[in-house]
């Protein structure tokens, strides 16, 4: 393993929307088997991500229950990086910003989730090797 | 510098020859190292073959490469 590194990834896409959670996530899978220390400032819609009451549904199209159908939940993604990067020798620092959660009812977050505000992405970006900034359309 | 292109169909379909695929050239014969994810090119049945002479697939561990040797990236 290389030299261990901290990185920080501010993030805005919601859940089931937009590939773009999807490549992040990706992103973080890839810090997250190298052991890096990750932070993570979600806001807006992102912070939707970590949310523990998204659930599964059947797919009466395809014929599936909802085991059947295995539906994907992000949540659980979220919970998997956390663990990939504690077995690697790292973390994952996950703030949303609460009042985002707040406007948006999601308090309901995987464990290592903490509220935050946009002071700590520039903290978390003032002490981090790199940062990126994934936004919107 | 390097332009990863990945996941939308604005920009990963515009990594084959095409209408769209101007721009992609002319930052390539600018000098940009232009890659297409290939995770994403998969994802939309786009194969290595078809895509534009100056645009190569890459792992996405290459942005994290980068990002770790402190390249300034931009996401857009």
């Amino acid at each position: 393993m290389g030299e261990k590194k901290t990185l920080t990834f501010a993030i805005m896409d919601p859940p089931f929307e937009s590939a773009r959670a999807t490549t992040a996530l990706r992103l973080m899978h890839v810090a997250a088997s190298r052991g890096y220390d990750i932070n993570v400032f979600a806001y807006e819609g992102a912070v939707g991500l970590p949310f523990t009451k998204q659930s599964g549904h059947a797919n009466a199209v395809h014929g599936h229950d909802a085991d059947e159908e295995d539906h994907p939940l992000p949540h659980k993604w979220v919970a998997a990086l956390m663990e990939e990067a504690r077995k690697n020798g790292g973390k994952i620092d996950w703030v949303n910003c609460g009042l985002c959660v707040d406007e948006r009812g999601v308090a309901e977050a995987v464990e290592g989730v903490r509220r935050g505000t946009p002071g700590d992405l520039w903290k978390m970006a003032s002490a981090s090797d790199n940062t990126l900034v994934i936004p919107t359309k | 510098m390097t332009l990863l292109c990945s996941w939308s169909k604005t920009v990963c379909f515009p990594t084959r020859p095409g209408a769209r695929s101007g721009a992609l050239s002319d930052v390539a014969a600018a000098g940009v190292e232009v890659l297409a994810d290939d995770f994403s090119l998969r994802e939309r049945g786009i194969a290595e073959a078809s895509l534009l002479e100056a645009v190569k697939p890459a792992p996405i561990d290459i942005v994290m490469d980068q990002l770790a040797e402190g390249r300034k990236a931009m996401w857009h």
